[in-house]
């Protein structure tokens, strides 16, 4: 519905953008919480030493990380209805599950790069002290490896607050839909821009968190 | 530290959970698409129940008989307000009484209207919907002065710029080119009729627009004119000028073929997961009946 003769105020267009906002955090928090576990479990099975799953995983996140997340967020969400006659009712759990395993994939292969470039000397030594494999990775790999990952892991973590975005194609409500209604409704263009302050702003609060993280992590240098 | 991230994991699935039931209980939802055509891909998914579009283009696929179309109906008895295409320009400036280019369409409408216009409506089936072009007394001539700004831009560009979406019939074609289509021959006969009434060169440039996108790309001037099976309704009047109605259209409700006998009232769609394309004249109609 177009509604040109009246003019929408700076603050009315700030709640509607802040409850988008609301939606998009949702979503990021959501998928940032998932995919950080779901990508270790990748990245053990990539490493793993039984090779059949090994290959397998490689070949999944090949798949995953070399078609777009627009595609892949197409087939999740109209896949089940249309192949396997058992609908996808909700559109918010389809973008997530695309996400997280779109994600997962990602950082599966930073856990990677993190956990060879520790030197294998780590492991022999404790190996010599006696602990157990569970113990070595958790207690003295791990600690090393969130160190190093720190900075590809906030580039990743920064394109998926912009990657939410895509939620648009199948009709979820986030903070772009939300501006472009605004924009078609009163036949103005600045909410758009003022969008992606939101976005700015936010990924600024990150990287500043980011900074923080890795400060803090320089406890000592191997 | 264990516990506390098995908790967060935790509370994340239980969170997601939630949002996600709360999707499965929602009645009467209404849901935007990028395009019309998608409504049949949500349709054939089961991930909407009821789909509203212009019944031009619903009729025309359907009768094609493609592997998403055979799974779907019209349903025969809800019908919507009878609606009436026409083709917008820029309204005209402050002191000026109307757009030249909106003028000049008519006549030529008008003029057309016997030949060119009808083998067209032939031609793709529509003879039944064309409107006897002339003007009425709810359509009358433009008086007073014109606003001549985008004629005098399109004959300085040598081309008019029309913004389409594919939309069958209306605009046949594929991405980079347009094929047919009932906007498509009737704008070139139109322009063509200009042309010779006013010694003019003036081309045609087919750009391919987002339908929700229509509005910024006019204001932007980005694109001249909408020539795409533009439903005229009392806000788009105000926001553009738009021509005589040149076609009859109406909104209708398209639900796959297992559930005939569900949705047979307008009543029974208000609980039903509606789609429509997004800023078009369904999605004003779904609107309404959920009382959005």
């Amino acid at each position: 519905m177009i509604m040109a003769a009246i003019n929408i105020t700076f603050t009315e267009v700030t709640k509607i953008l802040l409850q988008g906002f609301g939606e998009t955090c949702l979503l990021f928090l959501l998928t940032l919480v998932l995919a950080l576990p779901l990508g270790l479990i990748v990245c053990f099975c990539v490493m793993s030493r039984f090779k059949p799953l090994s290959w397998l995983m490689k070949t999944i996140v090949w798949i995953i990380r070399g078609t777009p997340l627009l595609l892949q967020i197409i087939v999740v969400f109209y896949g089940p209805g249309l192949l396997f006659d058992y609908p996808m009712r909700s559109r918010f759990i389809a973008v997530l599950i695309a996400f997280v395993i779109n994600y997962a994939c990602y950082f599966s292969e930073i856990y990677r790069g993190g956990i060879q470039s520790v030197s294998k000397g780590q492991n022999e030594a404790a190996q010599v002290l006696g602990m157990t494999k569970s113990q070595t990775f958790f207690h003295i790999i791990l600690p090393q490896v969130i160190k190093r990952i720190v900075p590809p892991m906030s580039n990743e973590i920064i394109t998926l607050v912009k990657d939410t975005s895509l939620a648009r194609i199948i009709g979820v409500i986030e903070l772009i839909t939300v501006a472009q209604q605004i924009v078609n409704n009163y036949v103005i263009l600045w909410p758009l821009f003022y969008a992606g302050a939101f976005y700015l702003i936010f990924n600024g609060l990150l990287t500043l968190l980011f900074g923080f993280i890795e400060k803090k992590m320089s406890y000592y240098k191997v | 530290m264990k516990k506390a991230i098995i908790m967060i994991i935790a509370i994340a699935l239980a969170v997601s959970c939630v949002v996600g039931l709360a999707a499965c209980s929602a009645k009467g939802t209404y849901t935007p698409l990028e395009a019309q055509a998608n409504i049949f891909t949500e349709l054939n998914s089961k991930t909407a129940d009821v789909g509203i579009m212009d019944f031009t283009m619903a009729n025309y696929l359907l009768k094609t008989e493609s592997s998403l179309a055979s799974n779907l109906m019209i349903v025969e008895n809800i019908e919507f307000e009878k609606e009436y295409y026409g083709i917008a320009f820029r309204k005209a400036a402050a002191g000026k009484s109307y757009n030249k280019l909106t003028d000049l369409v008519n006549e030529a409408l008008i003029a057309l209207k016997d030949t060119s216009y009808a083998t067209i409506a032939e031609k793709y089936n529509a003879a039944a919907n064309k409107v006897d072009l002339a003007y009425t007394a709810s359509y009358v001539k433009k008086t007073g002065t014109a606003d001549e700004t985008d004629f005098n831009k399109i004959g300085t560009a040598g081309k008019i710029v029309i913004g389409y979406t594919l939309n069958a019939p209306m605009a046949i074609g594929s991405v980079d080119s347009l094929t047919g289509g009932i906007d498509t021959e009737l704008a070139e006969a139109v322009v063509a009729y200009i042309n010779e009434q006013l010694s003019t060169n003036i081309a045609i440039e087919w750009k391919l627009i987002s339908w929700g996108q229509k509005e910024a790309e006019m204001e932007a001037g980005t694109i001249d004119c909408i020539w795409n099976g533009l439903t005229i309704t009392d806000a788009r009047s105000e926001m553009w000028d738009i021509t005589m109605p040149y076609l009859e259209n109406k909104q209708c409700v398209v639900i796959r073929k297992a559930d005939k006998d569900v949705y047979t009232t307008v009543d029974s769609l208000k609980k039903a997961s509606i789609v429509a394309e997004d800023g078009s004249a369904g999605e004003d109609v779904a609107k309404e009946l959920l009382g959005l």
